[in-house]
């Protein structure tokens, strides 16, 4: 039983205690709750959860902006990986749920909102200022206060322009025809790289019009002046840099405070996190939930072997609750929960990646898990590799405490691993070929008695090897399918689709072996199972047309499909592509050793060594991503294509999950 | 001039090994670097907004360079084969070394506009996982299917050249 049993029941609960009840349920951790379409007679009490669930979800969002604040300041946080790793602290959910007090913590979150707007506040002012100087800077060699630009006075009104320094002579020459003296021409020195001049004209109101008419026709721009400076540009360059100055002190002195704040409050952010995020769980699920009066009723997945926990956790409140076993109404399918058993387990994440199987379908994981280890141990290919991985694996797995999903995904990889070590000592791979490549490994050499395969110098049986293994893999595939059809009672799609397809594709492996002798089969008997299959396909593929002719002719065009079966067996010779990949990247690393400490004197051994282990660094780094990838593929869609339905819907009970710290038992 | 035919002869098949050595290694390892150039865009893109993502980003962008590593691999093989790599030993005729230079060519070829567009298959994921970290998995199978038909021209360029005698 791959696919854990489920049952659906219905639970009525006095109110005084549902709180206290669900919080047991939610620590048993094995019902998902069925939201109820009808609605509630106690209009009020679903009300007032309504809002509680808001006031948490506010909660959780001042929590979220409060560490996503904090957490470039926090010195002392536990990064995901150790976390991973089993670091981090350990309460009690009661010492969890004392940690997590709303007031403190929404008085430290205002304290952070108010840091904050002052951060941005300094930040801003920074911005500010930078700008103004560098529009001010131009500025700087005026004499004139700049208001007389921005203002000026009741009759006389400032201009600037940036004339381009070619025509600036031309231009001033212009402005003293139509100015005379009746007006004040200033031009600061212009560097010698500035390709344009400023000028200042302080002159009447009336005659400012003509001035910029007169300036249009040098292409003049008009300069910008900040608005509200009084002063020269130089004073209020000054002040800028004294409010720049403060800005700065007040930004150091307001991240000072953050950091001083920061572990704490980070935690305390973790700490309440946690908490509220079990509480909001909580109240879905009685939301969830039907209430009347006195009651709230509930409905639940949970899976019938935990029925026990379950019926000792509701006991003591035998008087206040029923618990009712229902049959799931019609188009109601039941969440998955795969069960597996040994070495199957850890696949299960991977079954889930793809999709879980539909509840009462076939749960693949069992099947997949032992050529997934093989296949990876044939794409990884190497003995040095699997020993030395599987070895720091096993060591991380027995010094630190690796939970879920990690721990599953270390298991698959250790016994990954171990295949590798197998299938590259079958081929005499131990770090590439460094036995036979340096000789002060000589000792080792009987290593080599254990060799069956070489695919370095004949890659052609390993080819064979990786062939059957696909072969083996498809077959499985559809054997899978009619069995599944059968148990559908599906006995046409059964026997025609899958029994059809069997009997083709082994009749045409037969013909291919027994006439290349491999076997002490006749031919002509292959040939015959061969042609039974096809018979069988083209009778039955077309059955779905309606005129006699559209079924012959689809029957008879549906062997075509012998082209993706055949596409799919050759996908498998990637197992001996990336094994002699890795096999190869492994003997380069030793040549470029070898070459390299034979040919530098004194030293030679030294850098030699130091390519060999950067070389077998990368090698691995780089092989074992290629060897899972490809094997999940393979499963994923060379063999999954052949039967797997993944419309299930995974199993997600109440429970409690944290996200930052462990909650003891 | 018999004389610098037989030179030629001589000389040519080593010739003609480096030719294909030089294409495997040199279009195959373009190839990477292009396509790790197209993934490094997305990259650099979503850590803008979550400098966090490196790690995944990093996993994913890395996934185009294979074939780089599967064309170095390919024009080893060949020089070791063809006596090219130290103390050597071996001479290959004009007609081994065309041999071994063409055994080069799928790797050179599948290498490289595989990992160009592996290398948007990348991009692509890694735009994935910027709204969805969770979906890792999936992300990283994705591009590996394009890496297939590398692995499949890698596959026949060892065979090929375990093939030729020399």
């Amino acid at each position: 039983m791959a696919i854990a049993e489920m049952q659906k029941a219905r639970i009525a609960i006095h109110k005084s205690i549902s709180e206290e009840l669900l919080k047991k349920i939610q620590k048993l951790g094995c019902c998902q709750f069925i939201a109820q379409e009808s609605d509630s007679a106690d209009e009020k009490n679903a009300a007032a959860m309504k809002a509680r669930l808001r006031h948490i979800d506010e909660l959780l969002g001042e929590v979220r902006f409060a560490s996503r604040f904090l957490e470039p300041y926090a010195a002392k946080k536990v990064s995901g990986i150790a976390r991973a790793f089993g670091e981090g602290e350990e309460f009690s959910l009661e010492r969890l749920s004392e940690l997590a007090a709303e007031e403190p913590f929404m008085a430290e979150a205002a304290k952070i909102r108010d840091l904050e707007k002052r951060l941005s506040d300094a930040k801003s002012g920074l911005s500010r200022v930078a700008g103004l100087k560098a529009s001010l800077y131009p500025l700087s060699g005026l004499p004139y206060s700049l208001d007389f630009y921005s203002k000026g006075t009741d009759s006389l009104q400032g201009l600037l322009f940036s004339v381009p320094a070619v025509r600036s002579e031309e231009f001033r020459t212009a402005l003293n025809g139509i100015l005379g003296d009746m007006a004040e021409i200033f031009s600061p020195p212009a560097g010698e790289k500035d390709s344009s001049q400023l000028f200042s004209v302080i002159c009447r109101r009336e005659t400012a019009e003509a001035v910029q008419a007169e300036a249009a026709k040098f292409q003049a721009a008009k300069a910008d002046v900040p608005p509200h400076i009084c002063g020269t540009a130089q004073d209020a360059l000054k002040e800028l840099e004294a409010e720049g100055a403060r800005c700065e002190a007040e930004e150091a002195s307001v991240i000072k405070e953050i950091t001083a704040a920061a572990d704490d409050v980070y935690k305390t952010c973790q700490y309440c996190g946690d908490y509220w995020g079990i509480e909001k769980a909580r109240l879905e699920s009685l939301i969830d939930g039907e209430q009347t009066e006195q009651m709230l009723v509930m409905s639940f997945w949970i899976p019938k072997s935990e029925m026990k926990g379950f019926d000792s956790v509701t006991s003591p409140y035998s008087s206040l609750i029923e618990v009712v076993l229902e049959e799931p109404a019609e188009g109601e399918t039941p969440p998955t929960l795969l069960r597996n058993k040994g070495m199957s387990v850890p696949m299960e994440p991977l079954i889930e990646m793809y999709g879980a199987p539909a509840y009462g379908g076939f749960d693949p994981t069992a099947v997949v898990a032992p050529f997934f280890y093989a296949f990876f141990g044939i794409c990884f290919g190497d003995a040095g590799y699997g020993l030395l991985i599987a070895g720091i694996l096993a060591a991380i797995l027995m010094k630190k405490r690796v939970t879920g999903t990690l721990k599953k995904f270390f298991h698959i990889l250790i016994i990954g691993n171990v295949c590798a070590l197998v299938f590259g000592a079958l081929t005499f791979s131990w770090f590439g070929d460094s036995i036979n490549a340096f000789s002060f490994l000589g000792f080792l050499k009987p290593l080599g008695k254990l060799q069956i395969l070489d695919p370095m110098n004949d890659p052609t049986t390993m080819l064979f090897v990786s062939l059957v293994f696909g072969f083996i893999q498809i077959m499985a595939g559809l054997l899978i399918a009619f069995r599944e059809n059968l148990r559908k009672g599906d006995r046409v799609a059964a026997f025609a689709d899958n029994g059809g397809w069997i009997i083709f594709l082994c009749g045409l492996v037969l013909v291919g072996l027994s006439s290349s002798g491999a076997i002490p089969l006749p031919t002509w008997l292959c040939s015959a199972i061969a042609l039974i299959g096809a018979l069988i396909l083209a009778a039955t593929q077309g059955r779905s047309k309606e005129s006699f002719l559209g079924k012959v002719f689809s029957g008879v065009i549906s062997l075509y499909n012998v082209t993706g079966y055949l596409g799919d067996l050759l996908s498998y010779s990637r197992l001996l592509a990336l094994g002699l990949g890795s096999a190869a990247v492994g003997m380069v690393i030793n040549m470029l050793a070898n070459l390299v400490s034979s040919s530098l004197p004194m030293i030679g051994w030294l850098v030699g060594l130091l390519i060999f282990i950067v070389g077998h660094v990368f090698s691995i780094a780089v092989n074992i991503l290629g060897a899972f990838v490809h094997s999940l593929r393979l499963q994923y869609v060379e063999f999954f294509s052949k039967f797997y339905e993944a419309s299930g819907e995974e199993y997600s009970p109440l429970s409690l999950s944290t996200q930052y710290v462990r909650l003891k038992e | 001039m018999e004389n610098i035919i037989a030179t030629m002869a001589e000389q040519l098949g080593s010739a003609l090994v480096i030719l294909g050595a030089s294409l495997a290694v040199g279009f195959a390892g373009s190839g990477s670097a292009w396509g790790i150039g197209i993934a490094n865009e997305a990259a650099a893109g979503i850590m803008t907004e979550d400098p966090k993502k490196f790690g995944y980003a990093l996993v994913l962008l890395a996934l185009p360079g294979t074939q780089g590593i599967y064309g170095l691999l390919v024009a080893f093989i060949a020089m070791s084969k063809a006596g090219l790599l130290g103390a050597g030993g071996v001479t290959v005729t004009i007609w081994q070394g065309l041999g071994i230079g063409c055994a080069c060519l799928p790797i050179a070829i599948a290498g490289f506009y595989s990992a160009i567009w592996q290398g948007k298959s990348s991009a692509a994921s890694i735009l994935l996982i910027s709204k969805r970290p969770d979906q890792i998995g999936k992300a990283v199978i994705l591009p590996a299917m394009c890496e297939t038909y590398a692995v499949f021209a890698l596959l026949m360029s060892i065979m090929m050249l375990t093939g030729i005698k020399v």
